[in-house]
C-alpha cells in the first residue's frame, strides 16, 4: 500500500463518524414527537393510575414505560432508515464542508491520492441543541410530573359519583325512620318514596338545577307540613284525652264540651290528612267514645297516651330537614303544663325536662324552679336568619342598567326659538338635521357632555 | 476512455496560467472575466459578452488571438449584413471552360470569429451564424463546409442602444457556453490603463501556444474526471431552476435545458484544468454556473416588474442547492455553506 492510499482507512473511519452523527440526527429527529406523545400517554397513565389504584406497582410500571419507549425508538428507527447516510455519502459531504474540491471522491474513483488525513473533520454541521433537546426535556418533565405531583389515591367516596342533594338524604332518612317505627301508613311513604325516586331519575348533571332543587324544596316543604300536621294532631288529642282523663267528673260541661270537639276535630284532621298515622292508633283512636272513658281503665288510657305521645315524638323528630328540634323526650309543651292540673299552683319545685337538653320551666310558685321561662312567643329567630336581612340601596352608578332613573334635574331644554334660516348679514344659521338638531339644540349641557363621554 | 493524469494537467495548466498572464497584460482589472473566457475556449464554448462600449471587449479577443496564434476574423453586424456576407457566397467562376458556382467562404471560416454587435443584425443573418455555431459547419447550395478546428465564436452585445435592434431569442442564446459581462473598471484600474496605454496604439501581445497545443490542451480537458456527486450536483441544480422545482425558481417561466447542464459539465471541467486538476468538483460549477445559466432562464413578468435578473435567481439557486444530495436532518444546523 503506498504512502497515500494508507490515507484512505483513516479517511473512511472519519467518514464512518460523520456518517453515524448524521444518522443519529435522523434518528433523533424522527423519534422527537413520537417520544413526546408516548410520554405523554406514559405520565398520564401514572397519573390515573397514582389516582386510581390504591399502591402502584412501580416496577410494572417502569418496564411497561421502558417497552413503550424502547417501541418508540424502534419505529423512529425504522422511519429515519431511509435518509441514512453511508460512509461515502458522508465522505461527500466533508469534502464540500472542508473545501476539499471532491478530492475525496476522485480518490475513491482511484482518479487522485488520498490527502492527508486530518485528525478531526469538520462535516458542515453542529447539533441544534434546542430542537434536540426540547422533546427530551418534555418527555422528562411529563413523566417526573407524574410521578412527582402530588395526587391522592381517590376514595370510597370519591367513587360513588355525584352526591345527591342532602334534601333527598334527609327525607330518605325520614321515610325509613318512619316506615321502622311504623308512625304512619305506608301509603304515603310509598308516596313520597315514589317521588324521590322520580327526582333521582333525572341525569345527574341535573340534579342541582334550579327546576330540581325547586321540586326537592317544594316536596321537603309539604312533607314537613304533613308531619307537622300529624304532630300537632296528635299531641292536641292527645292532650284533650289526658284532660278529659284526668279532670273527669271535675269538669265543667263547657270545658269537657271543648276538649271533646277538640280532640273529635284533631282526629278528623288526622284522618283527612295525607300522613295518617299507623292503621293500629288510628283504629284505636276511632274506637274511643270521649264521652265514656270511664269504660276504659287507666291502664288503656295511659297505654294509649303513651302510644299517642311517642308517634307525636317521632313526628317531630321526623321534620325532614335533617335537623333535630332540640327537645329532649321529656319536654313538654308549655301548653301541656297549663293544662295539666297542678293541685298546689305557686308552689313546688320546678320540673325540669327528663331530656338531656330539656329546659322545662318550673310550675310556677315562690320557690320555683331553676329552668329558664321559654319564651311565651315563641323561639326567637336568629338575627343571621335570611328574613332579618335588610336589603341595601346601591347608589353605585356604574352598574346602573338602561331605564334607570339615575338624578332628576330641574332644568329647561336649551331650544333656540328663533326661525332658522338666512339671517341679517347673509349669515346663514343652520341648526343642523336630524340627530345633529338635537344634539346641538335639544339637549342639556349634562347630556351632551354624557353623550360625548358614551361615544369616547 | 483515460482520465487525465496529474503530469498532463500540471503541464497544460502552465500553458493555460501563461495565457492568463498574458490576457490580463492586455486587459487590465477584468481577471474574472478573462478567467471565464479562458474557461469558455477550453470548454469548446461560444462566449457572448455583453457590455457597454470601450470596455475593452474587442481588445480582449484580439490579444486572445495573438497569445494563440489562431486565426481570427471580425465581423461587425449590421443591420443590412445578409447571411452570405458571413457564411460565403457562391460565385459564377469559368473552369475549365465551363461557368459554374464556386464557393467562396466567408469570414466565418477562421479559428475565432469576433462577431461585434450581434444583435445589431437582423434575425436571418443571426441565425445563420447560430446555426455555424451549432454544427460548426455551413451548407451552401447543398455543399456542406466543414468549418475549422478549433472554432470558437466571440460575440459582443451593447446593453443600450436598443433602437434599432434584434435581441438575440431564447433558443440562440442558448447555443452561448457563457453570457460574460463585462463591467465598468474601479479608479485604480483605469489609472493603470492611462498610464500603460496609448490612444491608438494596440499592446504587445506574447504568444503562449499554437493551435496544435491549444487542440491537446482541449482534448485533454475532456478527459478531466467529472464525479459522480458533481454530475448529480450540476442535475440538480439545473432541475432547480425549472419553476415549481425550488425556492429560488419560483420567479422562472422557463428554466435551464439539458444543454445548459452539458455546458456546466464541460465549464466545470475546464475550470478544473485551469486549478490544475484532475477531477473537476463543487467549487468549479458553482463558479462557471452563473455564467452558464443567466441568459438560460427566463423570468416571470412579475419577477421582471420588481427589477429581479437571471443573476440574482441563479445566486439564489446556488445557495439554495447543497452540494450533497441527501438532506441534513433539522437535529443539525447547517455552517454557512463553502464558497469558491
Amino acid at each position: 500500500m503506498s504512502e497515500k492510499e494508507s490515507q484512505k482507512p483513516a479517511w473512511r473511519q472519519l467518514a464512518q463518524g460523520v456518517a453515524s452523527k448524521i444518522n443519529t440526527a435522523w434518528w433523533l429527529e424522527k423519534l422527537g414527537i413520537p417520544l413526546v406523545v408516548a410520554a405523554l400517554t406514559i405520565s398520564i397513565s401514572i397519573l390515573i393510575a397514582r389516582r386510581e389504584l390504591p399502591a402502584i406497582p412501580w416496577l410494572n410500571v417502569s418496564i411497561a414505560a421502558a417497552t413503550i419507549l424502547i417501541v418508540v425508538g424502534l419505529i423512529a428507527w425504522w422511519l429515519a432508515k431511509r435518509h441514512f447516510e453511508t460512509p461515502e455519502q458522508a465522505m461527500v459531504r466533508i469534502e464540500a464542508s472542508m473545501k476539499l474540491r471532491n478530492s475525496l471522491t476522485a480518490a475513491s474513483a482511484g482518479v487522485t491520492p488520498w490527502p492527508d488525513a486530518p485528525k478531526k473533520v469538520d462535516d458542515g454541521t453542529n447539533w441544534h441543541w434546542p430542537r434536540l433537546l426540547t422533546p427530551l426535556i418534555a418527555s422528562t418533565i411529563f413523566i417526573a410530573g407524574s410521578v412527582l405531583l402530588p395526587v391522592s389515591a381517590r376514595t370510597a367516596a370519591d367513587q360513588q359519583g355525584t352526591d345527591e342533594p342532602q334534601a333527598w338524604k334527609d327525607l330518605q332518612a325520614d321515610i325509613e325512620a318512619l316506615a321502622e317505627d311504623d308512625t304512619v301508613q305506608e301509603e304515603y311513604l310509598e308516596e313520597l318514596e315514589k317521588r324521590i325516586e322520580e327526582l333521582k331519575k333525572q341525569d345527574e348533571d341535573d340534579w342541582f338545577s334550579h327546576s330540581s332543587l325547586e321540586a326537592t324544596d317544594a316536596l321537603k316543604k309539604a312533607h314537613r307540613s304533613e308531619v307537622e300536621n300529624l304532630e300537632r294532631n296528635l299531641r292536641q288529642a292527645e292532650r284533650s284525652l289526658n284532660s278529659l282523663q284526668k279532670g273527669a267528673g271535675k269538669l265543667s260541661e263547657g270545658k269537657k264540651k271543648q276538649l271533646l270537639d277538640e280532640f273529635q276535630n284533631a282526629l278528623n284532621q288526622m284522618g283527612n290528612g295525607a300522613m295518617k298515622p299507623n292503621k293500629e292508633l288510628l283504629d284505636q283512636l276511632g274506637d274511643i267514645d270521649p264521652g265514656n272513658l270511664g269504660n276504659l281503665n287507666k291502664e288503656q288510657l295511659d297505654q294509649l297516651r303513651e302510644n299517642m305521645r311517642k308517634a307525636a315524638g317521632k313526628c317531630e323528630d321526623c321534620q325532614g330537614d335533617g335537623q333535630g328540634q332540640g327537645g329532649g323526650a321529656g319536654e313538654k309543651d308549655w301548653l301541656d303544663e297549663m293544662l295539666e292540673e297542678n293541685p298546689n299552683p305557686g308552689e313546688g319545685q320546678g320540673q325540669p325536662g327528663n331530656g338531656q337538653e330539656g329546659e322545662g320551666a318550673g310550675n310556677g310558685g315562690i320557690n320555683r324552679g331553676p329552668g329558664t321561662a321559654p319564651g311565651v312567643l315563641g323561639r326567637e329567630g336568629s338575627d343571621l336568619e335570611t328574613g332579618k336581612m335588610e336589603g341595601l340601596e346601591s347608589k353605585d352608578l356604574s352598574n346602573t342598567l338602561p331605564g334607570d332613573l339615575l338624578e332628576i334635574i330641574d332644568g329647561e331644554h336649551d331650544v333656540e326659538r328663533e326661525k332658522v334660516g338666512i339671517r341679517e348679514g347673509g349669515n346663514i344659521d343652520d341648526a343642523g338635521k336630524g340627530g345633529d338638531r338635537i344634539w346641538r339644540d335639544s339637549l342639556l349641557p349634562e347630556e351632551k357632555k354624557a353623550l360625548k363621554k358614551f361615544f369616547k | 476512455m483515460e482520465h487525465a493524469s496529474e503530469s498532463e494537467v500540471n503541464n497544460a495548466g502552465k500553458h493555460v496560467r501563461s495565457l492568463n498572464t498574458a490576457l490580463n497584460q492586455v486587459l487590465f482589472g477584468q481577471e474574472e472575466l478573462i478567467d471565464l473566457v479562458l474557461t469558455g475556449i477550453l470548454a469548446r464554448g461560444h462566449i457572448l459578452l455583453e457590455g457597454l462600449p470601450g470596455l475593452g471587449k474587442t481588445e480582449l479577443v484580439k490579444g486572445l488571438s495573438k497569445s494563440l496564434q489562431l486565426d481570427t476574423k471580425r465581423v461587425q453586424f449590421t443591420p443590412d449584413l445578409l447571411p452570405g456576407d458571413i457564411t460565403g457566397n457562391p460565385v459564377l467562376q469559368e473552369v475549365d471552360g465551363r461557368r459554374q458556382f464556386v464557393f467562396q467562404p466567408g469570414p466565418i471560416f477562421t479559428n475565432l470569429v469576433l462577431a461585434d454587435e450581434i444583435n445589431r443584425a437582423s434575425p436571418k443573418t443571426q441565425s445563420a451564424l447560430l446555426e455555424a455555431m451549432q454544427e460548426r459547419r455551413v451548407t451552401v447550395l447543398g455543399h456542406t463546409h466543414e468549418l475549422p478546428n478549433p472554432f470558437f465564436v466571440l460575440a459582443t452585445q451593447n446593453p443600450i442602444e436598443l433602437e434599432g435592434t434584434y435581441p438575440l431569442p431564447e433558443a440562440q442564446l442558448d447555443r452561448f457556453l457563457f453570457k460574460l459581462e463585462v463591467t465598468k473598471n474601479d479608479v485604480e484600474t483605469l489609472e493603470r490603463i492611462v498610464n500603460m496605454r496609448e490612444l491608438g496604439t494596440e499592446p504587445d501581445v506574447q504568444t503562449i501556444m499554437d493551435g496544435e497545443t491549444l487542440g491537446e490542451v482541449l482534448a485533454l480537458v475532456r478527459r478531466i474526471f467529472l464525479p459522480g456527486v458533481v454530475a448529480n450536483y450540476i442535475a440538480r441544480l439545473v432541475d432547480g431552476s425549472h419553476s415549481g422545482q425550488s425556492n429560488a425558481a419560483k420567479s422562472i417561466k422557463y428554466g435551464a435545458s439539458p444543454r445548459a447542464a452539458l455546458s456546466l459539465a464541460s465549464a466545470a471541467k475546464a475550470r478544473a484544468l485551469m486549478n490544475e486538476r484532475t477531477h473537476a468538483s463543487f467549487e468549479d460549477v458553482k463558479f462557471v454556473a452563473p455564467a452558464v445559466m443567466r441568459h438560460r432562464l427566463v423570468l416571470d413578468y412579475n419577477a421582471r416588474v420588481e427589477g429581479l435578473t437571471t443573476n440574482n435567481v441563479v445566486h439564489d439557486l446556488l445557495e439554495e442547492i447543497p452540494f450533497q444530495a441527501n438532506a441534513t436532518p433539522r437535529t443539525l444546523q447547517t455552517q454557512t455553506p463553502a464558497t469558491t
